[in-house]
């Protein structure tokens, strides 16, 4: 029977053909879409900003839209575009008045705060906004039913740990929030707390309608329906697809630029990437393992934050309990090299655990001599364990949640430590809830990790985490030392003395490598269109910059 | 065949029983929890997340223990609380965004089911051809040709596929996008389905190759394979020496007795691509039923996991159902009692 199509010698022709444009298509120079010219070098004057139009920006999945019970970086970021609290958080913790009229009053013993309240402020649906939300949106943190993950940052305010304990029968009239009049906040602390003020500046203090909500316990609800406060407002969420914020008209504080950002949901970046360059996303986050794909496009921004990430140890495991063996583990370690190498340079080596521009850090290197990367230094260490040029050295596992990058890392220690110290150190690489329990039940020896501040100090780095019996000690740090600096710090009302002895904490942590030896300190990449200005990043972000009421398009 | 029909269907009720039981089971057994954080939280907020959403309650009914009784039973277990919903028709809610289960599948499934049925349509019309061609040209280019086809769509992933076709298409030549499906996330008895400005075909394109290139390889080696079978049967020779034109003899009588072994495979396959694909839809950023599964098993999203699991062994299964109906019609020799 005879081919259709003219018979058989058109099919090659027509296959030849077919290649021919795919590989030209694929390695000819074609329509690169590289962004429009960003302003001349040399120009003063940014271009006018643009009332109105609208961009689209990648996002991940968010869990939830409710500030009192999120912990997510990514469901942060939208709160902070659909909410506003009492103060903004710029870097260094300074305060600048949101919903609140001033900064905070405190009493002599540093155990009430009075906030005053600015006056004729609204919720996207009309109704007042007033000192009564934000006592409803406290006592919602602090709610046993909420359940927020964020409670125990609160735990200074009085009553908020037994409204919130789910054995409790606890009522809401024992946490020490009130509102003496519409316009003043007061806030009365069971201890005093240096920190807390800048802890007004955060999500779990964010307002809640009293009058749309009616009880603390009411649900958040689901877009259009739920409270908005800030300048931009969820209007619509399809789960696993989009969501759409409008902007608020009824925003009483900077009035926001665009009429509408539309969130699309991407959670892997490389897709995410490729949407942007083919113009499908104005915005778009870049996956760290493709930094040298785009880091030399003029729209790609890289952003530091106070991240930091290290291996981590159990202190508890019969070989790491050595301070020896973790010595010997974190000088074998070129943190530089790791940075190239695993990193694509993208990031900050450091052995640093507090990233230097926190308040109450250390300066940055201030530890490189005695844990940095010293292969002969490592070799000592490693003898005086008893494990001379690595014989006899038990096996020790490193866990990993499983990814590109993470596997890179693995495959980088056990590289090097076997090439400085002669050991073998297996890789264990399980899925993310696997590995985060496992870390959460010290079911591990050596694992990759690390911390994000919530808020810029260095107590947030320390208290908590590196104290004996702290509530999120899963490496089992427990020197003498370092509780006594931790303590003398919690009761020091004035910040010079607290941060010398917060200082010291980290000293001592670090030294001892009690449960940390860090590697890196990461932050965000984007690739950002030419088109959109007033995208300022800062230390305080989280998934995406803040403060896109003051994002715009170009003229 | 009405009462095989019937008692199929009532089989089906104790199958998705056990198929939940199962799910529930080894979904627990697995470790970590949808609370679980990079930065892990106090003991004081996993209490309250776990008393939140019940999972501070046994898991199963039983529980065994070493004195008498030996066996504890008890209704307050979290199988308990989700069968009795279940009973109800009521698939509990996922953990993000506390969204009821029923509403992620009522905006991912349509997508699904979209993207395979096109799919499905190309893999049948592709690969059906590709392997009657193939049949009919035993030994030639055109045998050659399909026969390569097949073995390079079976041996290439779905997301080599996808990911080749985006640099392309989407990024070098800007020809197709790159995000999400082109059709409205509704059923086709909703009236928005009807409308062509819901439609995108620039949208469609590479989703639909990507997901159905392997199928349509598959579908040609079994055509291929089928159609020589019945081309070397004594009836075909008879048709010809009628003086059949051969197109009839290849329509009316090889190609429709070739179709049994080839409507064995396509019940399952058309069960596998309207399930949705988790590696197709993450790469095109579709909103659909196969990425909602393979993430709700990675943030131990429960209630999300058993309304998916079960959705598709209740697709499975009327899929076979079908394809056993099918049987029947085609082979008039296939009777059920």
């Amino acid at each position: 029977m005879r081919l259709p199509l003219g018979g058989w010698r058109l099919w090659p022709a027509v296959l030849l053909a077919v290649l021919a444009l795919a590989i030209g298509a694929a390695c000819g120079g074609g329509e690169d879409k590289e962004p429009t010219a960003s302003p001349s070098p040399g120009a003063t004057t940014p271009p006018a900003a643009v009332e109105g139009g609208e961009i689209t920006m990648q996002v991940s999945e968010p869990e939830s839209l409710d500030p009192h019970f999120s912990d997510f970086s990514l469901d942060i970021t939208i709160q902070q575009m659909t909410q506003r609290g009492l103060y903004d958080l710029l870097p260094g913790a300074e305060l600048v008045p949101a919903y609140a009229e001033d900064l905070p009053d405190i009493s002599a013993d540093g155990l009430t705060y009075t906030i005053p309240i600015k006056s004729g402020m609204k919720w996207a649906n009309g109704e007042t906004l007033d000192a009564n939300d934000f006592v409803f949106g406290i006592q919602r943190t602090c709610s046993r039913v909420i359940a927020g993950h964020y409670q125990y940052i609160l735990t200074s305010i009085g009553g908020c740990d037994d409204f919130y304990d789910p054995e409790g029968t606890a009522g809401v009239d024992v946490v020490t929030v009130s509102a003496p009049d519409d316009l003043t906040l007061e806030i009365t602390l069971a201890q005093p707390q240096a920190t807390f003020k800048v802890l007004l500046a955060l999500w779990p203090t964010y307002p809640a309608p009293d009058e749309a909500l009616g009880t603390v316990d009411a649900d958040w609800g689901t877009p259009p329906n739920t409270p908005c406060s800030g300048p931009f407002c969820v209007t619509e969420w399809v789960v696993g697809d989009h969501l759409t914020l409008e902007k608020n008209t009824s925003y009483g504080l900077t009035k926001a630029k665009l009429d509408k950002i539309t969130l699309r949901i991407i959670d892997d970046f490389s897709v995410a990437a490729n949407a942007y360059v083919a113009g499908e996303l104005d915005m778009s986050r870049v996956d760290p393992s493709e930094v040298t794909v785009y880091e030399n496009r003029p729209d790609f921004v890289k952003q530091a934050l106070p991240i930091t990430i290290g291996l981590e140890y159990l202190m508890t495991d019969p070989v790491l309990s050595d301070k020896n063996v973790r010595l010997a583990l974190s000088r074998a370690t070129d943190r530089d090299l790791f940075n190239q190498v695993v990193n694509g340079s993208a990031w900050i080596p450091t052995t640093n655990w507090v990233p230097a521009e926190e308040p109450g850090a250390n300066e940055l290197g201030a530890f490189e001599e005695i844990i940095g990367f010293d292969a002969e230094a490592a070799k000592k260490a490693l003898a005086d364990a008893g494990y001379a040029g690595g014989a006899g050295f038990p096996s020790v596992s490193i866990l990993f949640t499983d990814s590109a990058a993470n596997r890179a890392a693995g495959e980088f220690l056990q590289e090097q430590w076997s090439q400085v110290l002669g050991i073998t150190v297996t890789l264990d690489f399980v899925d993310g809830q696997t590995r985060q329990s496992r870390f959460n039940n010290s079911q591990f020896q050596l694992t990759l990790g690390g911390w994000g501040h919530d808020y810029p100090d260095a107590e947030n780095w320390l208290v908590g985490l590196y104290e004996t019996g702290g509530s999120i000690n899963k490496q089992q740090c427990s020197i003498p030392e370092i509780d006594d600096a931790i303590a003398a710090a919690k009761v020091e009302a004035e910040d010079e003395p607290r941060w010398e002895q917060l200082r010291e904490a980290e000293r001592l942590v670090v030294e001892n490598l009690c449960g940390i030896a860090p590697l890196y300190h990461r932050g965000n990449l984007y690739l950002i269109s030419p088109d959109i200005q007033g995208v300022e990043p800062t230390l305080e972000d989280h998934f995406w910059p803040q403060f896109p009421e003051n994002w715009s398009l170009k003229q | 065949m009405t009462g095989y029909v019937v008692r199929r269907i009532l089989w089906m009720i104790p199958l998705l029983w056990a198929i939940a039981t199962l799910t529930f089971v080894l979904m627990h057994a697995v470790q970590g929890g949808p609370f679980d954080r990079e930065k892990p939280a106090p003991p004081s907020v996993q209490a309250a997340l776990n008393t939140r959403y019940n999972l501070d309650k046994p898991v199963l009914p039983v529980s065994f223990d070493g004195s008498p009784p030996f066996v504890e039973l008890t209704a307050n277990s979290q199988y308990t609380f989700y069968f009795w919903d279940l009973f109800h028709f009521d698939l509990g809610i996922s953990f993000q965004g506390d969204r009821e289960v029923t509403e992620v599948l009522g905006t991912g499934l349509p997508v699904s089911t979209q993207l395979g049925a096109f799919a499905f349509l190309y893999a049948v019309g592709i690969g059906m051809s590709l392997g009657v061609i193939a049949a009919l040209n035993q030994n030639r280019i055109g045998d050659y040709l399909s026969v390569f086809f097949a073995t390079a769509g079976t041996a290439m992933p779905s997301f080599i596929i996808a990911t080749f076709l985006v640099a392309i298409f989407s990024v070098q030549l800007g020809w197709l996008n790159v995000l999400g499906w082109g059709g409205p996330p509704v059923w086709a008895w909703n009236p928005s389905f009807w409308d062509p400005d819901n439609w995108h075909i620039r949208q469609m394109i590479l989703p639909v190759i990507s997901l159905g290139t392997l199928s349509a390889a598959y579908i040609a080696r079994i055509t291929r394979a089928s159609v020589l079978e019945v081309l070397n049967q004594d009836y075909i020779r008879t048709a010809r020496a009628k003086g059949l034109q051969e197109h009839v003899v290849v329509l009316r009588h090889t190609i429709k007795n070739a179709m049994v072994p080839i409507l064995t495979v396509l019940g399952p396959i058309l069960a596998a691509l309207v399930t949705g694909s988790f590696i197709v839809e993450t790469i095109f950023a579709i909103n659909g039923i196969g990425r909602h599964f393979v993430t709700a098993v990675f943030r131990r999203d429960y209630g999300l996991i058993m309304g998916v699991t079960l959705f598709y062994a209740l697709v499975v299964a009327m899929a076979n159902l079908a394809v056993d109906i099918l049987y029947a019609a085609v082979d008039p020799r296939i009777r059920y009692g």
